[in-house]
């Protein structure tokens, strides 16, 4: 029958067709970051042209943008705001204050991401790929041209890593975390005043008879972004870079660049000593991050204590951006107060004014 | 649409007691023209829906255009509207032919009619208002449900009572139909009503597809081919034998499917055999069916459509037995290794499936029965033109094959980059090719149907009127022992009794967490921070800002939300026990991880197209779920989830419902003990995330 067999004929081209569209997928101009993982050659690949800038198309412009500049259409949401690539003040490495990160910084940021925040972890990007994007990352700055390579601080000096009873470097944690560090100052106090002042005595620092207010709660300090942020409460907040010693130990080393937490390697890295002894060595920055994880691990996963108690809301309001505004502009020199906090390791330190930023919130909160 | 009531009803009264016609046939008319009024619809709206996912959706931002709503829109008044209404018309005409007896009075079976469609209806706007629930084939809002249930027992007491009364030797069709009649309004009740208000679906859904499979579309769509394939060929059924062991295999479809499920829940019976043996059996059915169509239609001359309609019945019945070659294919690969195993459930491969038997084995019957007793229910004696027969045909078969094999190729290609481990947004993009054909060729499947549209009304106003009512062919021969058939409704009736009590035990004896239950186990961080950045908007809603209390309430809020977008239908909550699975998503789910008034309804969607939300909690920011909520391209550049616009107040911040559900976001899983570790999409063995980091110790 005629009809039959041109209906057969038909279905079978249009069959090939479909089945001839289905080869290309890479073809469509719709598809066009879509399968970088196939024809990805090497990681070396010029990034401007390969694999780097497919997969920034892909993962990351939502929310970096396109011209790296952390203002992606859905940054407007998000704070802390995504990092500004043109900037390149990366937070987290493991490299001094001021200086680039190593590639393996950012490829751990990468792939773990930065808990809390809108960055989510992409373990499952190819290493090829995560090499390609650092490299893409690379090109938004002109700082990163020339640049000596960076040198890591060292990170396999932990005196108690063959130690399986951890309670003595965490009850040294404590005592540098008070009594030296004076880590209070933005971070919570997780003792009393008296026993600060038993560890700053114990230290050979002069004791305080005063404190600030909210001494057990966090302070908000800004940032070079112009964002108002609290230092973690580690009891209670995510810490960004991750939770392991190792990452603790890493921040508190090399400080967070950009933010009021200082590098403390330099503070600890030639043992002070006195008649009596050894007051800190470089072992004590890992006792630090013993105590801090010691601190996180009692954060419990649900909270069903009194809420109106230990989980008052802390005021931080954010301002969502109107559709294309532009963020607010920060401070301009970013790292001289950075050095400063540095290099006064006591407890000189400027304070920041709590109060001021509570008015800050207010405002931007009304409007 | 509707035939004008009175006259007629008396017309046909008259007509019956002179035994001369039992067929109420304007009923009969009513339904095909609600069903294919029905069809039209569900194809736009399946278009429509499709374009969303080449992220040009044209209604993107309005509430009640929701692409997420009008997929169930989709699904339901194509599943209930075009397919439900076409088999009862086709009920309507062949339970009073082979009976020789009426249905009902033609007033009542009138008023049920226009109440079924009066309850789609009413459905439809529920999905559109966002009163769906998330019961897989049983969407409709929980206050429509009873009158479902209800006006479905009806319908099908009207059309057992002739089945039960009639002195004349039952035909093998009709056998068939004692499955669906007994099994309707039961299955809706078990399946729609429990799960709404009781019972939690630790095991396979009694409405899920394996019994929808078995208890509809088999036996359903069996009968109908057993009736109008010897009219349309005027030759009896080849093998009468092979068809009444079909029957009994069709009617112990359903109790091995349910054995099965009882069997894997208590542990004894592998997951992978539990699948397999019901579906070996299912397919093992279709091949009598299939067997018999075809030694029907083959004569001498070989293959020869005597008339229009068995087009339709040979490719529709061709394309089901593609479909069970697909789903042994699929099965095959499971049962390979089962711990490694494709996913092909939650791929395009499963919405390959369902449009193939739906609409092409199921759906191409139907039509088959349409395009034969149209033209005689129009009152006329032939069709307009038989070219236009032709080309409906044409353009619904080949939209529905390229539909078919596209869909199924896009399977492939997900399955094998999920099962690569590939981040999800690959997959997203390495389908768009697919969808653009799919998309396209929903025009051309839409054209075919408006074909038939048309042709019915050139039939109508120019068909050649027939003087004399139309005489049929002698009936297909009956069986001489109905043993068979009371052996098999019995059967069938003890098995459904039997999971209706079974379901009934279970809600009586297990206790599901209530929700200040749940509440109580914790407030999460989340949803603390949520009350300190955004203070204005949250203590609008919860005064006395995050408490127990007002955690529970907005996770009961973002819960409903989250079925009132049919969120459900793209996002699984079940961690399945394959490698692909447990390593992008962790663990696998356990089943006492839904036992809460939170969880009970369905976790298993149709189709995986985001991820897996059941470990959902902390593993992406609130921050980071208001952006995507907003816009969910401004955040992942591939994605095809729509846009929520309605959780956010003018200024875009978060309004009660945007709070809620991404409170409910943040919850889901924040039990398991693994959620703490959770941050993006990735592996969970401890090796695997150590991997190149060694050097820092």
């Amino acid at each position: 029958m005629h009809s039959h067999r041109a209906t057969f004929a038909t279905t079978a081209i249009a069959c090939l067709v479909t089945l001839a569209g289905c080869g290309e997928p890479g073809d469509s101009a719709v598809n066009s970051a879509s399968v970088g993982n196939f024809n990805a050659p090497t990681a070396t690949t010029d990034a401007t042209t390969g694999e780097g800038s497919r997969a920034y198309a892909m993962y990351c412009v939502g929310c970096h943008g396109s011209d790296g500049d952390g203002n992606g259409p859905a940054a407007r949401f998000l704070r802390p705001r995504p990092r500004n690539f043109q900037r390149a003040n990366f937070k987290f490495s493991s490299t001094r204050a001021g200086q680039l990160p190593m590639d393996e910084d950012l490829s751990r940021t990468i792939t773990e991401g930065l808990k809390g925040t809108a960055m989510s972890g992409w373990k499952l990007l190819p290493p090829h790929t995560v090499t390609a994007l650092v490299e893409h990352i690379k090109t938004f700055s002109t700082k990163w041209d020339g640049q000596a390579r960076a040198i890591a601080l060292p990170q396999d000096n932990d005196p108690y890593r063959t130690t399986p009873d951890k309670t003595q470097a965490i009850a040294r944690g404590e005592r540098i975390y008070h009594g030296y560090a004076a880590c209070w100052m933005c971070h919570p106090s997780y003792i009393s005043a008296s026993a600060i002042n038993r560890h700053l005595v114990a230290l050979e620092n002069p004791a305080s008879d005063t404190f600030r207010d909210h001494l057990h709660q966090s302070v908000a300090t800004p940032n070079t972004e112009g964002e108002v942020l609290f230092a973690p409460d580690f009891r209670r907040d995510f810490v960004r870079a991750g939770e392991d010693v190792a990452s603790l130990y890493r921040s508190i080393a090399a400080g967070i660049t950009g933010t009021a937490m200082p590098m403390w390697i330099d503070s600890m890295d030639v043992p002070k000593a006195n008649a009596s002894g050894q007051l800190v060595t470089p072992g004590d920055l890992w006792a630090m991050a013993y105590y801090v994880q010691s601190l996180i691990q009692q954060r419990p996963d649900r909270i069903t204590a009194d809420l109106s108690n230990q989980y008052t809301p802390r005021d931080r309001p954010q301002r969502i951006l109107a559709p294309g505004e532009t963020p607010t502009p920060p401070p301009q020199e970013p790292s001289a107060p950075t050095e400063e906090f540095l290099e006064d390791d006591e407890e000189e330190t400027p304070q920041p004014s709590n109060s001021d930023h509570q008015t800050n919130h207010a405002a931007e909160n009304g409007s | 649409m509707t035939p004008t009531a009175p006259v007629t009803i008396e017309a046909d009264t008259t007509m019956r007691s002179a035994h001369t016609n039992p067929v109420y046939e304007k009923l009969v008319l009513g339904y095909f023209l609600a069903s294919l009024g029905f069809a039209l619809a569900g194809m736009l709206a399946g278009m429509f829906y499709s374009l969303q996912f080449l992220q040009i959706y044209p209604f993107t931002g309005i509430e009640l255009f929701s692409p997420g709503r009008w997929r169930i829109v989709h699904t339901t008044i194509v599943t209930y509207g075009f397919i439900g209404n076409a088999c009862l018309g086709a009920l309507h005409w062949i339970v009073p032919r082979l009976t020789g007896r009426p249905i009902l009075t033609n007033a009542r079976s009138l008023v049920l009619m226009m109440a079924w469609q009066l309850i789609l209806l009413a459905t439809v706007a529920g999905v559109i208002l966002g009163q769906t629930r998330a019961v897989p084939w049983g969407e409709a809002p929980p206050w429509i449900a009873p009158f479902i249930t209800l006006t479905l027992a009806m319908i099908s007491a009207g059309l057992f009572i002739p089945f039960f009364k009639t002195q004349r030797p039952r035909p093998i069709a009709l056998w068939y139909f004692a499955i669906p009649l007994i099994a309707l309004a039961p299955t809706h009740a078990i399946g729609s009503f429990l799960p709404q208000h009781f019972a939690s679906n630790t095991a396979t859904g009694i409405t899920g597809l394996g019994h929808m499979v078995s208890l509809f579309v088999m036996p359903l769509g069996y009968g109908f081919l057993y009736e109008f394939v010897p009219l349309a060929t005027q030759r009896p059924i080849w093998s009468p034998a092979l068809a009444r062991a079909g029957w009994l295999a069709a009617a112990l479809s359903f109790p091995i499917h349910t054995v099965c499920v009882f069997l894997c829940d208590q542990g004894t019976l592998p997951p992978s055999l539990a699948e397999a043996i019901p579906t070996l059996w299912t397919v093992g059915t279709a091949v009598t069916v299939i067997i018999n169509v075809f030694a029907t239609a083959i004569n001498q001359r070989g293959i020869h459509p005597a008339h229009p309609a068995m087009r339709w019945f040979l490719l529709g019945t061709l394309l089901y037995f593609v479909g069970c070659v697909q789903n042994v294919f699929g099965l095959a690969s499971s049962l390979y290794s089962a711990a490694s195993s494709y996913d092909w459930a939650s791929s395009d491969w499963t919405i390959a499936h369902s449009h193939l038997i739906a609409f092409g084995a199921f759906g191409f019957w139907l039509f088959g029965i349409m395009t034969y007793l149209l033209p005689k229910l129009l009152g006329a004696t032939k069709w307009y033109r038989t070219s236009w027969n032709v080309w409906h045909f044409r353009l619904t078969g080949i939209g529905l094959l390229i539909m078919f094999v596209d869909l199924a190729a896009a399977g492939v290609v997900q399955q094998h980059l999920w099962h690569s481990l590939t981040p999800w947004e690959q997959s997203l993009a390495a389908s768009v090719p697919f969808w653009v054909v799919r998309a396209t060729i929903g025009f051309v499947m839409i054209a075919g149907h408006m074909v038939l549209i048309c042709h019915i009304a050139m039939t109508t106003i120019h068909g050649k009127k027939a003087r004399t009512p139309e005489a049929e062919t002698p009936d297909t021969p009956a069986a001489k022992s109905e043993s068979l058939l009371v052996a098999g409704i019995l059967i069938l009736a003890v098995s459904l009794a039997t999971v209706g009590f079974m379901r009934w035990n279970s809600v009586a004896t297990r206790h599901d967490k209530t929700l200040m239950d749940l509440a109580h186990e914790g407030v999460t961080h989340e949803f603390i921070e949520l009350a300190e950045r955004f203070p204005n908007q949250f203590y609008e809603y919860y005064p006395n800002g995050p408490t127990i209390e007002s955690f529970a309430s907005a996770l009961a809020l973002g819960r409903a939300t989250f079925e009132a977008e049919a969120c459900w239908h793209c996002h699984t909550q079940r961690v399945r026990a394959v490698s692909q699975d447990i390593a992008r998503w962790g663990p696998a789910t356990r089943a006492d991880e839904y036992q809460n008034v939170l969880q009970r309804r369905a976790s298993l969607p149709t189709r995986r197209i985001g991820p897996d939300l059941s470990k959902e909690a902390g593993r992406r920011s609130n921050d980071w779920h208001l952006a995507h909520f907003f816009k969910p391209t401004d955040v992942v550049p591939t994605s095809v989830m729509p846009a929520y616009p309605w959780f956010f107040d003018e200024d875009d911040y978060p309004n009660r419902r945007g709070l809620a559900v991404i409170t409910y976001m943040q919850w889901l899983g924040s039990t398991h003990p693994e959620s703490s570790d959770n941050h993006g999409e990735g592996p969970h063995e401890p090796a695997a995330t150590t991997v190149g980091h060694g050097t820092q110790h």
